[in-house]
């Protein structure tokens, strides 16, 4: 992925598991090391 | 990791009670971090956010809010202690926003007009902490009998929590930059 503000590529350093009203799903959390944005991607659940 | 940009530390004051003695904590520490070099800080107070109460959640973002969490490296919460819990506003507006504080840092400053100074309060805030994705550290402050901790124009009058600052903010400023190093280059194996 890269960032949406700078365009630099941004590491992926997190999968979050998270439980929503009716299903959860893992979230992967994206940060930009030039400029501090951050991005998540829905994965599939587990 | 980006050295230009400095690390950004805001301090949430988390109560909209009237009269509410955390306010002169907060402006205390907000101070004690703006002094420090590298770092740039904003108070945030819950009570001049715009969170509608009829919904939850992400859905209910107030974009001054995220935005600041998605710029920030750590977070400062204070929070007074009612009922041996914190307000459910606090907790409301900390709902808004998930992906903004994953592998971030927190602190938190307890606030009670009792001895304890926040104790049970901070204790119960742990877990909510990471669940959040924030990462703790090990210094808490604790101001106890606050009504004796400032004077009613918010001059503090223990120096002693002047010693006790610059080590929570050090230990926090010290989580933030390990935190940011790996947000930025330690990719997920």
């Amino acid at each position: 992925m890269h960032c949406p503000e700078c365009g630099a590529p941004m590491n992926k350093h997190a999968e979050k598991p998270v439980t929503l009203t009716t299903y959860e799903i893992i979230l992967a959390i994206y940060c930009c090391p030039n400029c501090g944005k951050v991005e998540s991607e829905e994965l599939n659940g587990m | 990791m980006s050295e230009t940009r400095p690390l950004s530390i805001p301090v949430i004051l988390g109560t909209t009670r009237k009269g509410r003695m955390s306010s002169h904590p907060a402006q205390f520490i907000f101070e004690e971090v703006r002094n420090r070099d590298g770092v740039v800080t904003e108070l945030i107070d819950i009570a001049t956010l715009n969170l509608v109460v009829d919904d939850a959640g992400e859905a209910i973002k107030d974009p001054r809010f995220s935005e600041a969490m998605e710029r920030a490296d750590a977070v400062i919460i204070v929070t007074p202690e009612y009922n041996h819990g914190f307000p459910g506003l606090l907790k409301h507006v900390l709902d808004s926003c998930l992906k903004e504080y994953i592998h971030k840092a927190a602190g938190i400053v307890g606030v009670s007009a009792g001895p304890f100074g926040g104790t049970r309060v901070i204790e119960n805030f742990l877990p909510i902490l990471r669940e959040l994705g924030l990462v703790s550290i090990f210094w808490d402050i604790n101001f106890g009998n606050v009504q004796k901790a400032f004077d009613p124009s918010g001059r503090l009058l223990d120096e002693a929590y002047v010693r006790h600052a610059d080590k929570f903010i050090g230990e926090l400023i010290w989580m933030a930059k390990v935190l940011r190093y790996g947000r930025d280059q330690v990719p997920l194996q």
